[in-house]
């Protein structure tokens, strides 16, 4: 198999053993790899009614194909396993260089089953695997763990691993690799916590062949100079990484403000990209191998902004100055940078964070939450409330208890479910679909919950590239954001990054077709695909994860979106929009082949060729 | 009629002399009654080969449409992420 080692690590952690399994080509050919396969060995190894914080959850990290090819961000990998967020599924996905080195250090994935007796972590080093013992590095949050790591396995090694959230359950925990990249969404972190496996450290130098890397490279280059032609005319995303987006999403009525109440935000010229490249920006930093390198490498000095703001890190990204900062009012760059800083070190997914944080600050404002409960006041705009609420979550202490289980429980239990501004638990990405349509109706049929990342309508609605669209329309919606899932699947399932291969490899002018990624991927692996049959292995593994969903009893009821998206934005461009979820489900489900219930038909399967998987 | 121009992220650069401190992005601009968004976007000082998205009042914009006082329009480009 080309571009594939054909073989996972499947480790036992009851047992404290492990063995080799081979992938069969089929499988790989046939459901991409990385989430595609992942989904596979979860519906083959696990009960979908299983809790996913007990051992018979399996957690899988999964590669895909072209993760450590020449192909452009060929550096990425997804965690897969069941949400204790959600209860649904999880595809968390990461760069840096972890992905890199876990794909040479000799395995295409890992699957972890059981839970270990005692703290322990993996290394694997050109197939050489260990399980060692982890207890000293217990409670260690993230970076000192990535240090102490290394020194005790390869000086090359590269560490994925959980902070104290993750060990403490939170169910919002994440997997830091590299120190400043996350797997985050969904509770990773709490299920790898729960099995109690702090880290795993890669090393190694095997890199599988290619079928045609003449080929593969000459395609390459084509995209690769198209970017570096933009990047020397002057790319948004090099110059300010994703926080040009504050500006844009501000403009649009879109940006989340005070838990999605308001779609502008005052603070916006204060927390945006120019204000964080001029005043926080040391250097832009990368992925692996990645010719575009947005990643924002950045300094608070506490002389300058406060030592509770004082740190050096890297980021905050788009997502995180919405959720840790308009959408709790925080207009404050260094606090917002020093709360992506904590969530880092501590393991937490920024998004459930800041929104389970705004969600506790509008119920405060609004009487429902009181001082006496939180243990202070805890306003909009609060910055160093809102540090302190971190630092409680990830330790589960006083408040932090609360929060630690997201925002959707605690808003039902205090009986204001439109304060918790989620789908199926999962709290929004940091763009208001009341005025992007099609976005909101992939987080409300997402197989994780609300996420952009499953299937990002705002590249096309919002933004225009390629093409732009009204977000405030219905009509072709539904097909719209099929092709958005099944394109991000396939994405995810390589191994690759949205951020450059969406835009060079796929034509976004007409119908964001698979144009040069499958010349990609037919050039490492031989697999021989159309863009027809791309897409459908896209579907594919699309449908399975929505069958695994199916099984563990979720279905039309279940493709909802927060009570708020059905109050009329108060201001702004969209004021006066809602979200009409009726106006697209029907078309989404018959785009998809299913049934009026959300359910994959038996024809569906049968087209698919898993009908054997019920 | 005034109009106001906003320019973002990598736009910013062609935002007249003097306007872009303090995070500034957007300038008042005169056109005639009876402009298009269209007939605006070929006088602006673009270059031919910028791609852009337009937003007339932060909402999805044509070139045929009309500008009238008091209107903003919002340039960037189509970038995307995040």
């Amino acid at each position: 198999m080309y571009g594939w080692h054909g073989r996972l690590l499947r480790v036992d952690l009851t047992n404290s053993s492990f063995r080799e399994e081979p992938i069969p080509e089929d499988d790989a050919r046939r459901l991409i790899g990385g989430r595609g396969l992942a989904i596979k060995y979860l519906f083959e190894g696990m009960d979908p009614h299983a809790d996913p914080l007990s051992p018979d959850n399996l957690l899988i990290m999964a590669t895909g194909p072209l993760t450590s090819t020449p192909a452009p961000t060929g550096n990425r990998y997804m965690v897969c396993c069941k949400s204790p967020l959600t209860g649904a599924l999880t595809r968390s996905n990461s760069g840096g260089v972890f992905p890199t080195m876990l794909k040479r250090s000799g395995y295409d994935l890992v699957i972890f089953e059981g839970r270990a007796p005692h703290p322990v972590y993996l290394y694997i080093n050109d197939r050489h695997v260990e399980l060692r013992d982890a207890t000293h590095l217990w409670g260690r949050e993230t970076q000192e763990a990535d240090a102490a790591l290394k020194a005790e396995t390869h000086p090359k090694a590269c560490v994925a691993c959980i902070g104290p959230a993750g060990e403490n359950g939170v169910l919002y925990a994440a997997i830091l690799n590299d120190c400043h990249r996350a797997a985050a969404r969904s509770g990773v972190g709490a299920v790898m916590g729960a099995k109690n496996l702090k880290a795993v450290a890669a090393a190694g130098t095997m890199i599988p062949a290619l079928y045609d890397e003449k080929a593969m490279r000459a395609v390459v280059r084509e995209a690769v100079g198209e970017l570096a032609a933009a990047i020397k005319k002057g790319h948004s995303m090099r110059i300010y990484g994703t926080s040009y987006v504050p500006d844009v999403t501000n403009a649009a009525g879109v940006f989340p403000t005070h838990n999605f109440q308001f779609g502008q935000f005052d603070g916006t010229p204060r927390i945006n990209g120019p204000f964080l490249k001029d005043n926080f920006l040391i250097r832009n930093g990368g992925c692996y191998g990645c010719p575009l390198a947005c990643a924002r490498i950045t300094e608070v000095k506490g002389e300058i902004w406060g030592e509770q703001f004082a740190g050096k890190g890297e980021g905050p990204e788009y997502e995180t100055i919405g959720s840790l900062g308009s959408a709790c009012g925080v207009d404050n760059m260094a606090a917002v940078t020093k709360a992506n800083y904590l969530c880092n070190e501590l393991g937490l997914d920024t998004i459930s964070m800041g929104l389970t944080v705004s969600c506790a600050m509008e119920m405060y404002t609004k009487g429902i939450l009181t001082e006496a409960e939180i243990g202070r006041p805890l306003p909009f705009g609060d910055a160093e409330g809102l540090l302190e609420m971190i630092r409680l979550t990830a330790a589960r202490q006083g408040f932090g208890e609360e929060l630690a289980q997201g925002s959707w429980r605690l808003a039902h239990k205090h009986g204001h479910p439109e304060m918790s501004i989620t789908a199926k638990k999962q709290e929004f990405a940091s763009y208001d679909p009341r005025g992007i349509k099609g976005l909101g109706l992939n987080f409300a049929t997402s197989n994780i919950g609300a996420s952009h990342m499953t299937g990002d309508t705002a590249y096309t609605e919002l933004f225009g590239t390629g093409k732009k669209i009204d977000g405030l329309t219905y009509d072709g919606k539904a097909e719209l954001v099929k092709h958005f899932q099944d394109v991000f699947t396939i994405l995810d399932a390589a191994g690759l990054c949205v951020f450059v291969t969406l835009r060079y490899t796929l034509d976004t002018a007409n119908g964001y077709q698979p144009t040069r990624l499958v010349d990609i991927i037919n050039g490492a692996t031989g697999a021989g695909y159309t863009r027809d049959t791309l897409l459908e292995a896209g579907d594919r593994v699309y449908t399975l994860e929505r069958l695994f969903l199916t099984k563990a009893g979720f279905s039309r009821a279940d493709d909802t979106l927060t009570p708020r998206m059905a109050e009329p934005m108060p201001a702004g461009p969209i004021q006066g929009e809602t979200i009409d979820l009726s106006r697209m489900l029907d078309d989404y489900y018959r785009a998809r082949g299913w049934d009026p219930n959300g359910i994959p038909t038996r024809a569906k399967l049968e087209a698919l060729g898993i009908a054997g998987w019920t | 009629m005034q109009i106001t121009i906003q320019l973002l992220a990598t736009y910013r650069r062609y935002l007249p002399p003097g306007v872009g401190q303090d995070q500034q992005d957007s300038y008042p601009h005169d056109v005639a009654p009876g402009t298009t968004i269209g007939d605006l976007l070929v006088t602006l000082p673009l270059a031919p080969t910028d791609l852009y998205t337009v937003l007339l009042n932060g909402r999805h914009a044509d070139p045929h449409d009309l500008l009238y006082p008091g209107d903003l329009l919002t340039i960037f480009p189509p970038a995307g992420g995040g």
